[in-house]
C-alpha cells in the first residue's frame, strides 16, 4: 500500500485536495440551504445523516483504491473505479473468445452476452485483469473458457481466449489459453 | 392510508404511485437479468465477498451454486417486488433490499465490483426505506431525501474526474482510448459506433464534449438547489449523457435514466426545488 502510493504520489495529492474541497462544499450546502432542517424534520434523521457520512466518506475514500481486484471495499455502497481517469492512463488492450473448428475456423463467443448478469463493467474489469496477469491467471481462464464448452456446436473442437492489442489503428491477436474439448 | 397521505401532503402527485414505478424499475432490471446462467460458473473461481466472507459459498454448494438456488432467489426477490407493489410495508421492502444484497454479492463474486447500473438505484432505495416512517406517510420526503444522495453521486464523479484528471484528461486522448477500449472489449450488442465515430469527429470535439458532460455531472449537484426549468435542463442533457455512454461505449445505465425522468416529472408537477431545498 505504501508503495503504491509512493508510486502514484501526484494521484495521491490531488485526492487529498478534491477531498477536502468536498468536505468544504458540502458544508456550504448543508449551512446554506434547508437541507439540514428537512432532515431533522424526518423521524428517522439520526439514520438518515449516518448514512450521509458513511456514504460521503466512502466515496471520498474509494479515489484513493483503483487498483483491481480490490481485496476490502464498500460494497454495495461505492463501486469500482467510480471515478474514471486512472493513474496509468487507458489501456488499449481487448480479449476476445473463440470458437474453433478442425478447420481453425473462429466463431466468437460473445462473453459479455453470455455473462451479461454479471455486468459489463464488473465482467470486463476482470477479463482484462485476467488478461494482464498472464500466465499466473491460466488456471482461472481454463475454468472460463470450461464454462463455454456448452456453447459448441457441430465440428468445433477447441475453445480460445486470445489477447488484442490495439496498435497504429490495426489490432492483433495473441493466444493466450486454449481448452480442447477432448480433455 | 392513501387518504391520510393526501391531507398530510395534498402535492399534486401520488408518490405512492412513483413508488410503485420505482419497484417496476426494479422488476424489469431483475426480469431481464440471465441471473441462472451464473450456474455454469465453476465455483473456484468466486471470489467470497461481504457476507460470504464469514460464511464462504463454499459451504453451501460442491462445484457449481445450483440453479434451482439462483432461480429460487431470483424468484422470491420478484414475489417480494410483487408484495411490495399490493402493500406498502418497510419490512417487506427491508427483506427485498438484504435479498438484492445477497442477488448483486453472487454477481460480485464472479465479477469482482457491482455493476455502475445498480449502485445508484440500491443506494436510492436504500435511503427510501431508511427515511420513511411505518406508514409511509412520509414517502415524499423520502424520495426527495434520495434525490440527494442521487444527485450528489454525479457530483462526486464529475469533481473526481476534474481533481484527478485536469486539464491533461480533457486534452490529450484519454477520452478517443476510452472509447476505443470500450469499443474492442466484446459487449451486449457490440456496437462499433464509437469506432466509427472516432473516424468522423475530431479528437478536439470529443474531447469538448467529453469536458462538457463531466461539467454537468458537477452540474447535477444543482437540480436540487436552483430554480426548476434549470434543474430539468440538466436533467435531459444528463439523460443523453447516459445514451451517449451506451452508443459510445455500451455502458448501460438505463435504471438512471428512468430516476431521472422521475425526478423531472416530481420537479414539474410539485416545485420540488422551491419547497425542499432552497438557498436561504
Amino acid at each position: 500500500m505504501i508503495e503504491l502510493l509512493n508510486e502514484y504520489k501526484n494521484f495521491v495529492y490531488r485526492g487529498i485536495i478534491e477531498s477536502i474541497f468536498l468536505i468544504i462544499v458540502t458544508l456550504y450546502i448543508l449551512k446554506n440551504t434547508v437541507v439540514i432542517e428537512k432532515v431533522r424534520s424526518n423521524k428517522n434523521s439520526k439514520k438518515i445523516l449516518i448514512v450521509f457520512i458513511l456514504i460521503f466518506f466512502m466515496q471520498i475514500f474509494d479515489r484513493f483504491q483503483y487498483f483491481y481486484p480490490q481485496q476490502y471495499d464498500f460494497y454495495p455502497f461505492v463501486r469500482f473505479a467510480m471515478y474514471q481517469a486512472a493513474p496509468d492512463g487507458v489501456e488499449l488492450t481487448s480479449y476476445k473468445i473463440c470458437m474453433k473448428d478442425v478447420s481453425g475456423n473462429c466463431r466468437e463467443i460473445n462473453i459479455a452476452k453470455e455473462y451479461s448478469s454479471i455486468g459489463l463493467p464488473s465482467l470486463s474489469s476482470r477479463f482484462n485483469y485476467l488478461v494482464n496477469e498472464y500466465p499466473n491467471s491460466q488456471v482461472e481462464i481454463k475454468v472460463w473458457l470450461d464454462s463455454l464448452k456448452r456453447l459448441k456446436i457441430n465440428s468445433e473442437n477447441k475453445v480460445i481466449l486470445q489477447k488484442a492489442i490495439f496498435k497504429k489503428n490495426k489490432i492483433e491477436y495473441i493466444n493466450l489459453v486454449e481448452v480442447s474439448f477432448e480433455e | 392510508m392513501k387518504n391520510n397521505f393526501h391531507k398530510k401532503f395534498p402535492g399534486k402527485i401520488n408518490y405512492f404511485i412513483l413508488y410503485k414505478i420505482l419497484l417496476l424499475i426494479w422488476a424489469q432490471y431483475v426480469i431481464l437479468d440471465k441471473f441462472t446462467v451464473l450456474s455454469n460458473l465453476h465455483i473456484s473461481i468466486f471470489h467470497n465477498r461481504g457476507v460470504f466472507r464469514l460464511i464462504s459459498i463454499d459451504n453451501f454448494f460442491d462445484t457449481h451454486i445450483s440453479v434451482v438456488f439462483l432461480l429460487f432467489l431470483k424468484i422470491s426477490i420478484l414475489a417480494i417486488l410483487v408484495l411490495n407493489f399490493l402493500q406498502n410495508n418497510r419490512t417487506s421492502l427491508l427483506i427485498f433490499i438484504i435479498l438484492i444484497y445477497i442477488y448483486e454479492l453472487i454477481k460480485k463474486g464472479f465479477g469482482g465490483h457491482l455493476d455502475h447500473r445498480i449502485l445508484t438505484l440500491y443506494i436510492f432505495t436504500l435511503i427510501i426505506y431508511i427515511s420513511l416512517e411505518n406508514d409511509f406517510t412520509n414517502l415524499d420526503d423520502a424520495f426527495k431525501f434520495s434525490y440527494l444522495f442521487f444527485f450528489l453521486q454525479y457530483f462526486f464523479i464529475g469533481i473526481a474526474r476534474i481533481f484527478s484528471g485536469f486539464p491533461e484528461v480533457f486534452l490529450g486522448s484519454t477520452f478517443t482510448d476510452w472509447i476505443i477500449q470500450r469499443s474492442l472489449r466484446p459487449s451486449y450488442f457490440n456496437l462499433e459506433i464509437g469506432l466509427k465515430a472516432l473516424e468522423y469527429l475530431p479528437t478536439n470535439f470529443l474531447n469538448f464534449i467529453f469536458f462538457i458532460s463531466t461539467i454537468f455531472e458537477v452540474g447535477a449537484i444543482f437540480c436540487i438547489l436552483i430554480r426548476n426549468k434549470y434543474s430539468i435542463l440538466i436533467c435531459i442533457l444528463l439523460i443523453f449523457f447516459h445514451f451517449g455512454i451506451y452508443l459510445f461505449m455500451s455502458v448501460n445505465f438505463i435504471e438512471n435514466i428512468f430516476l431521472l425522468l422521475l425526478f423531472i416529472y416530481i420537479v414539474e408537477k410539485d416545485g420540488l426545488n422551491e419547497k425542499i431545498y432552497s438557498i436561504h
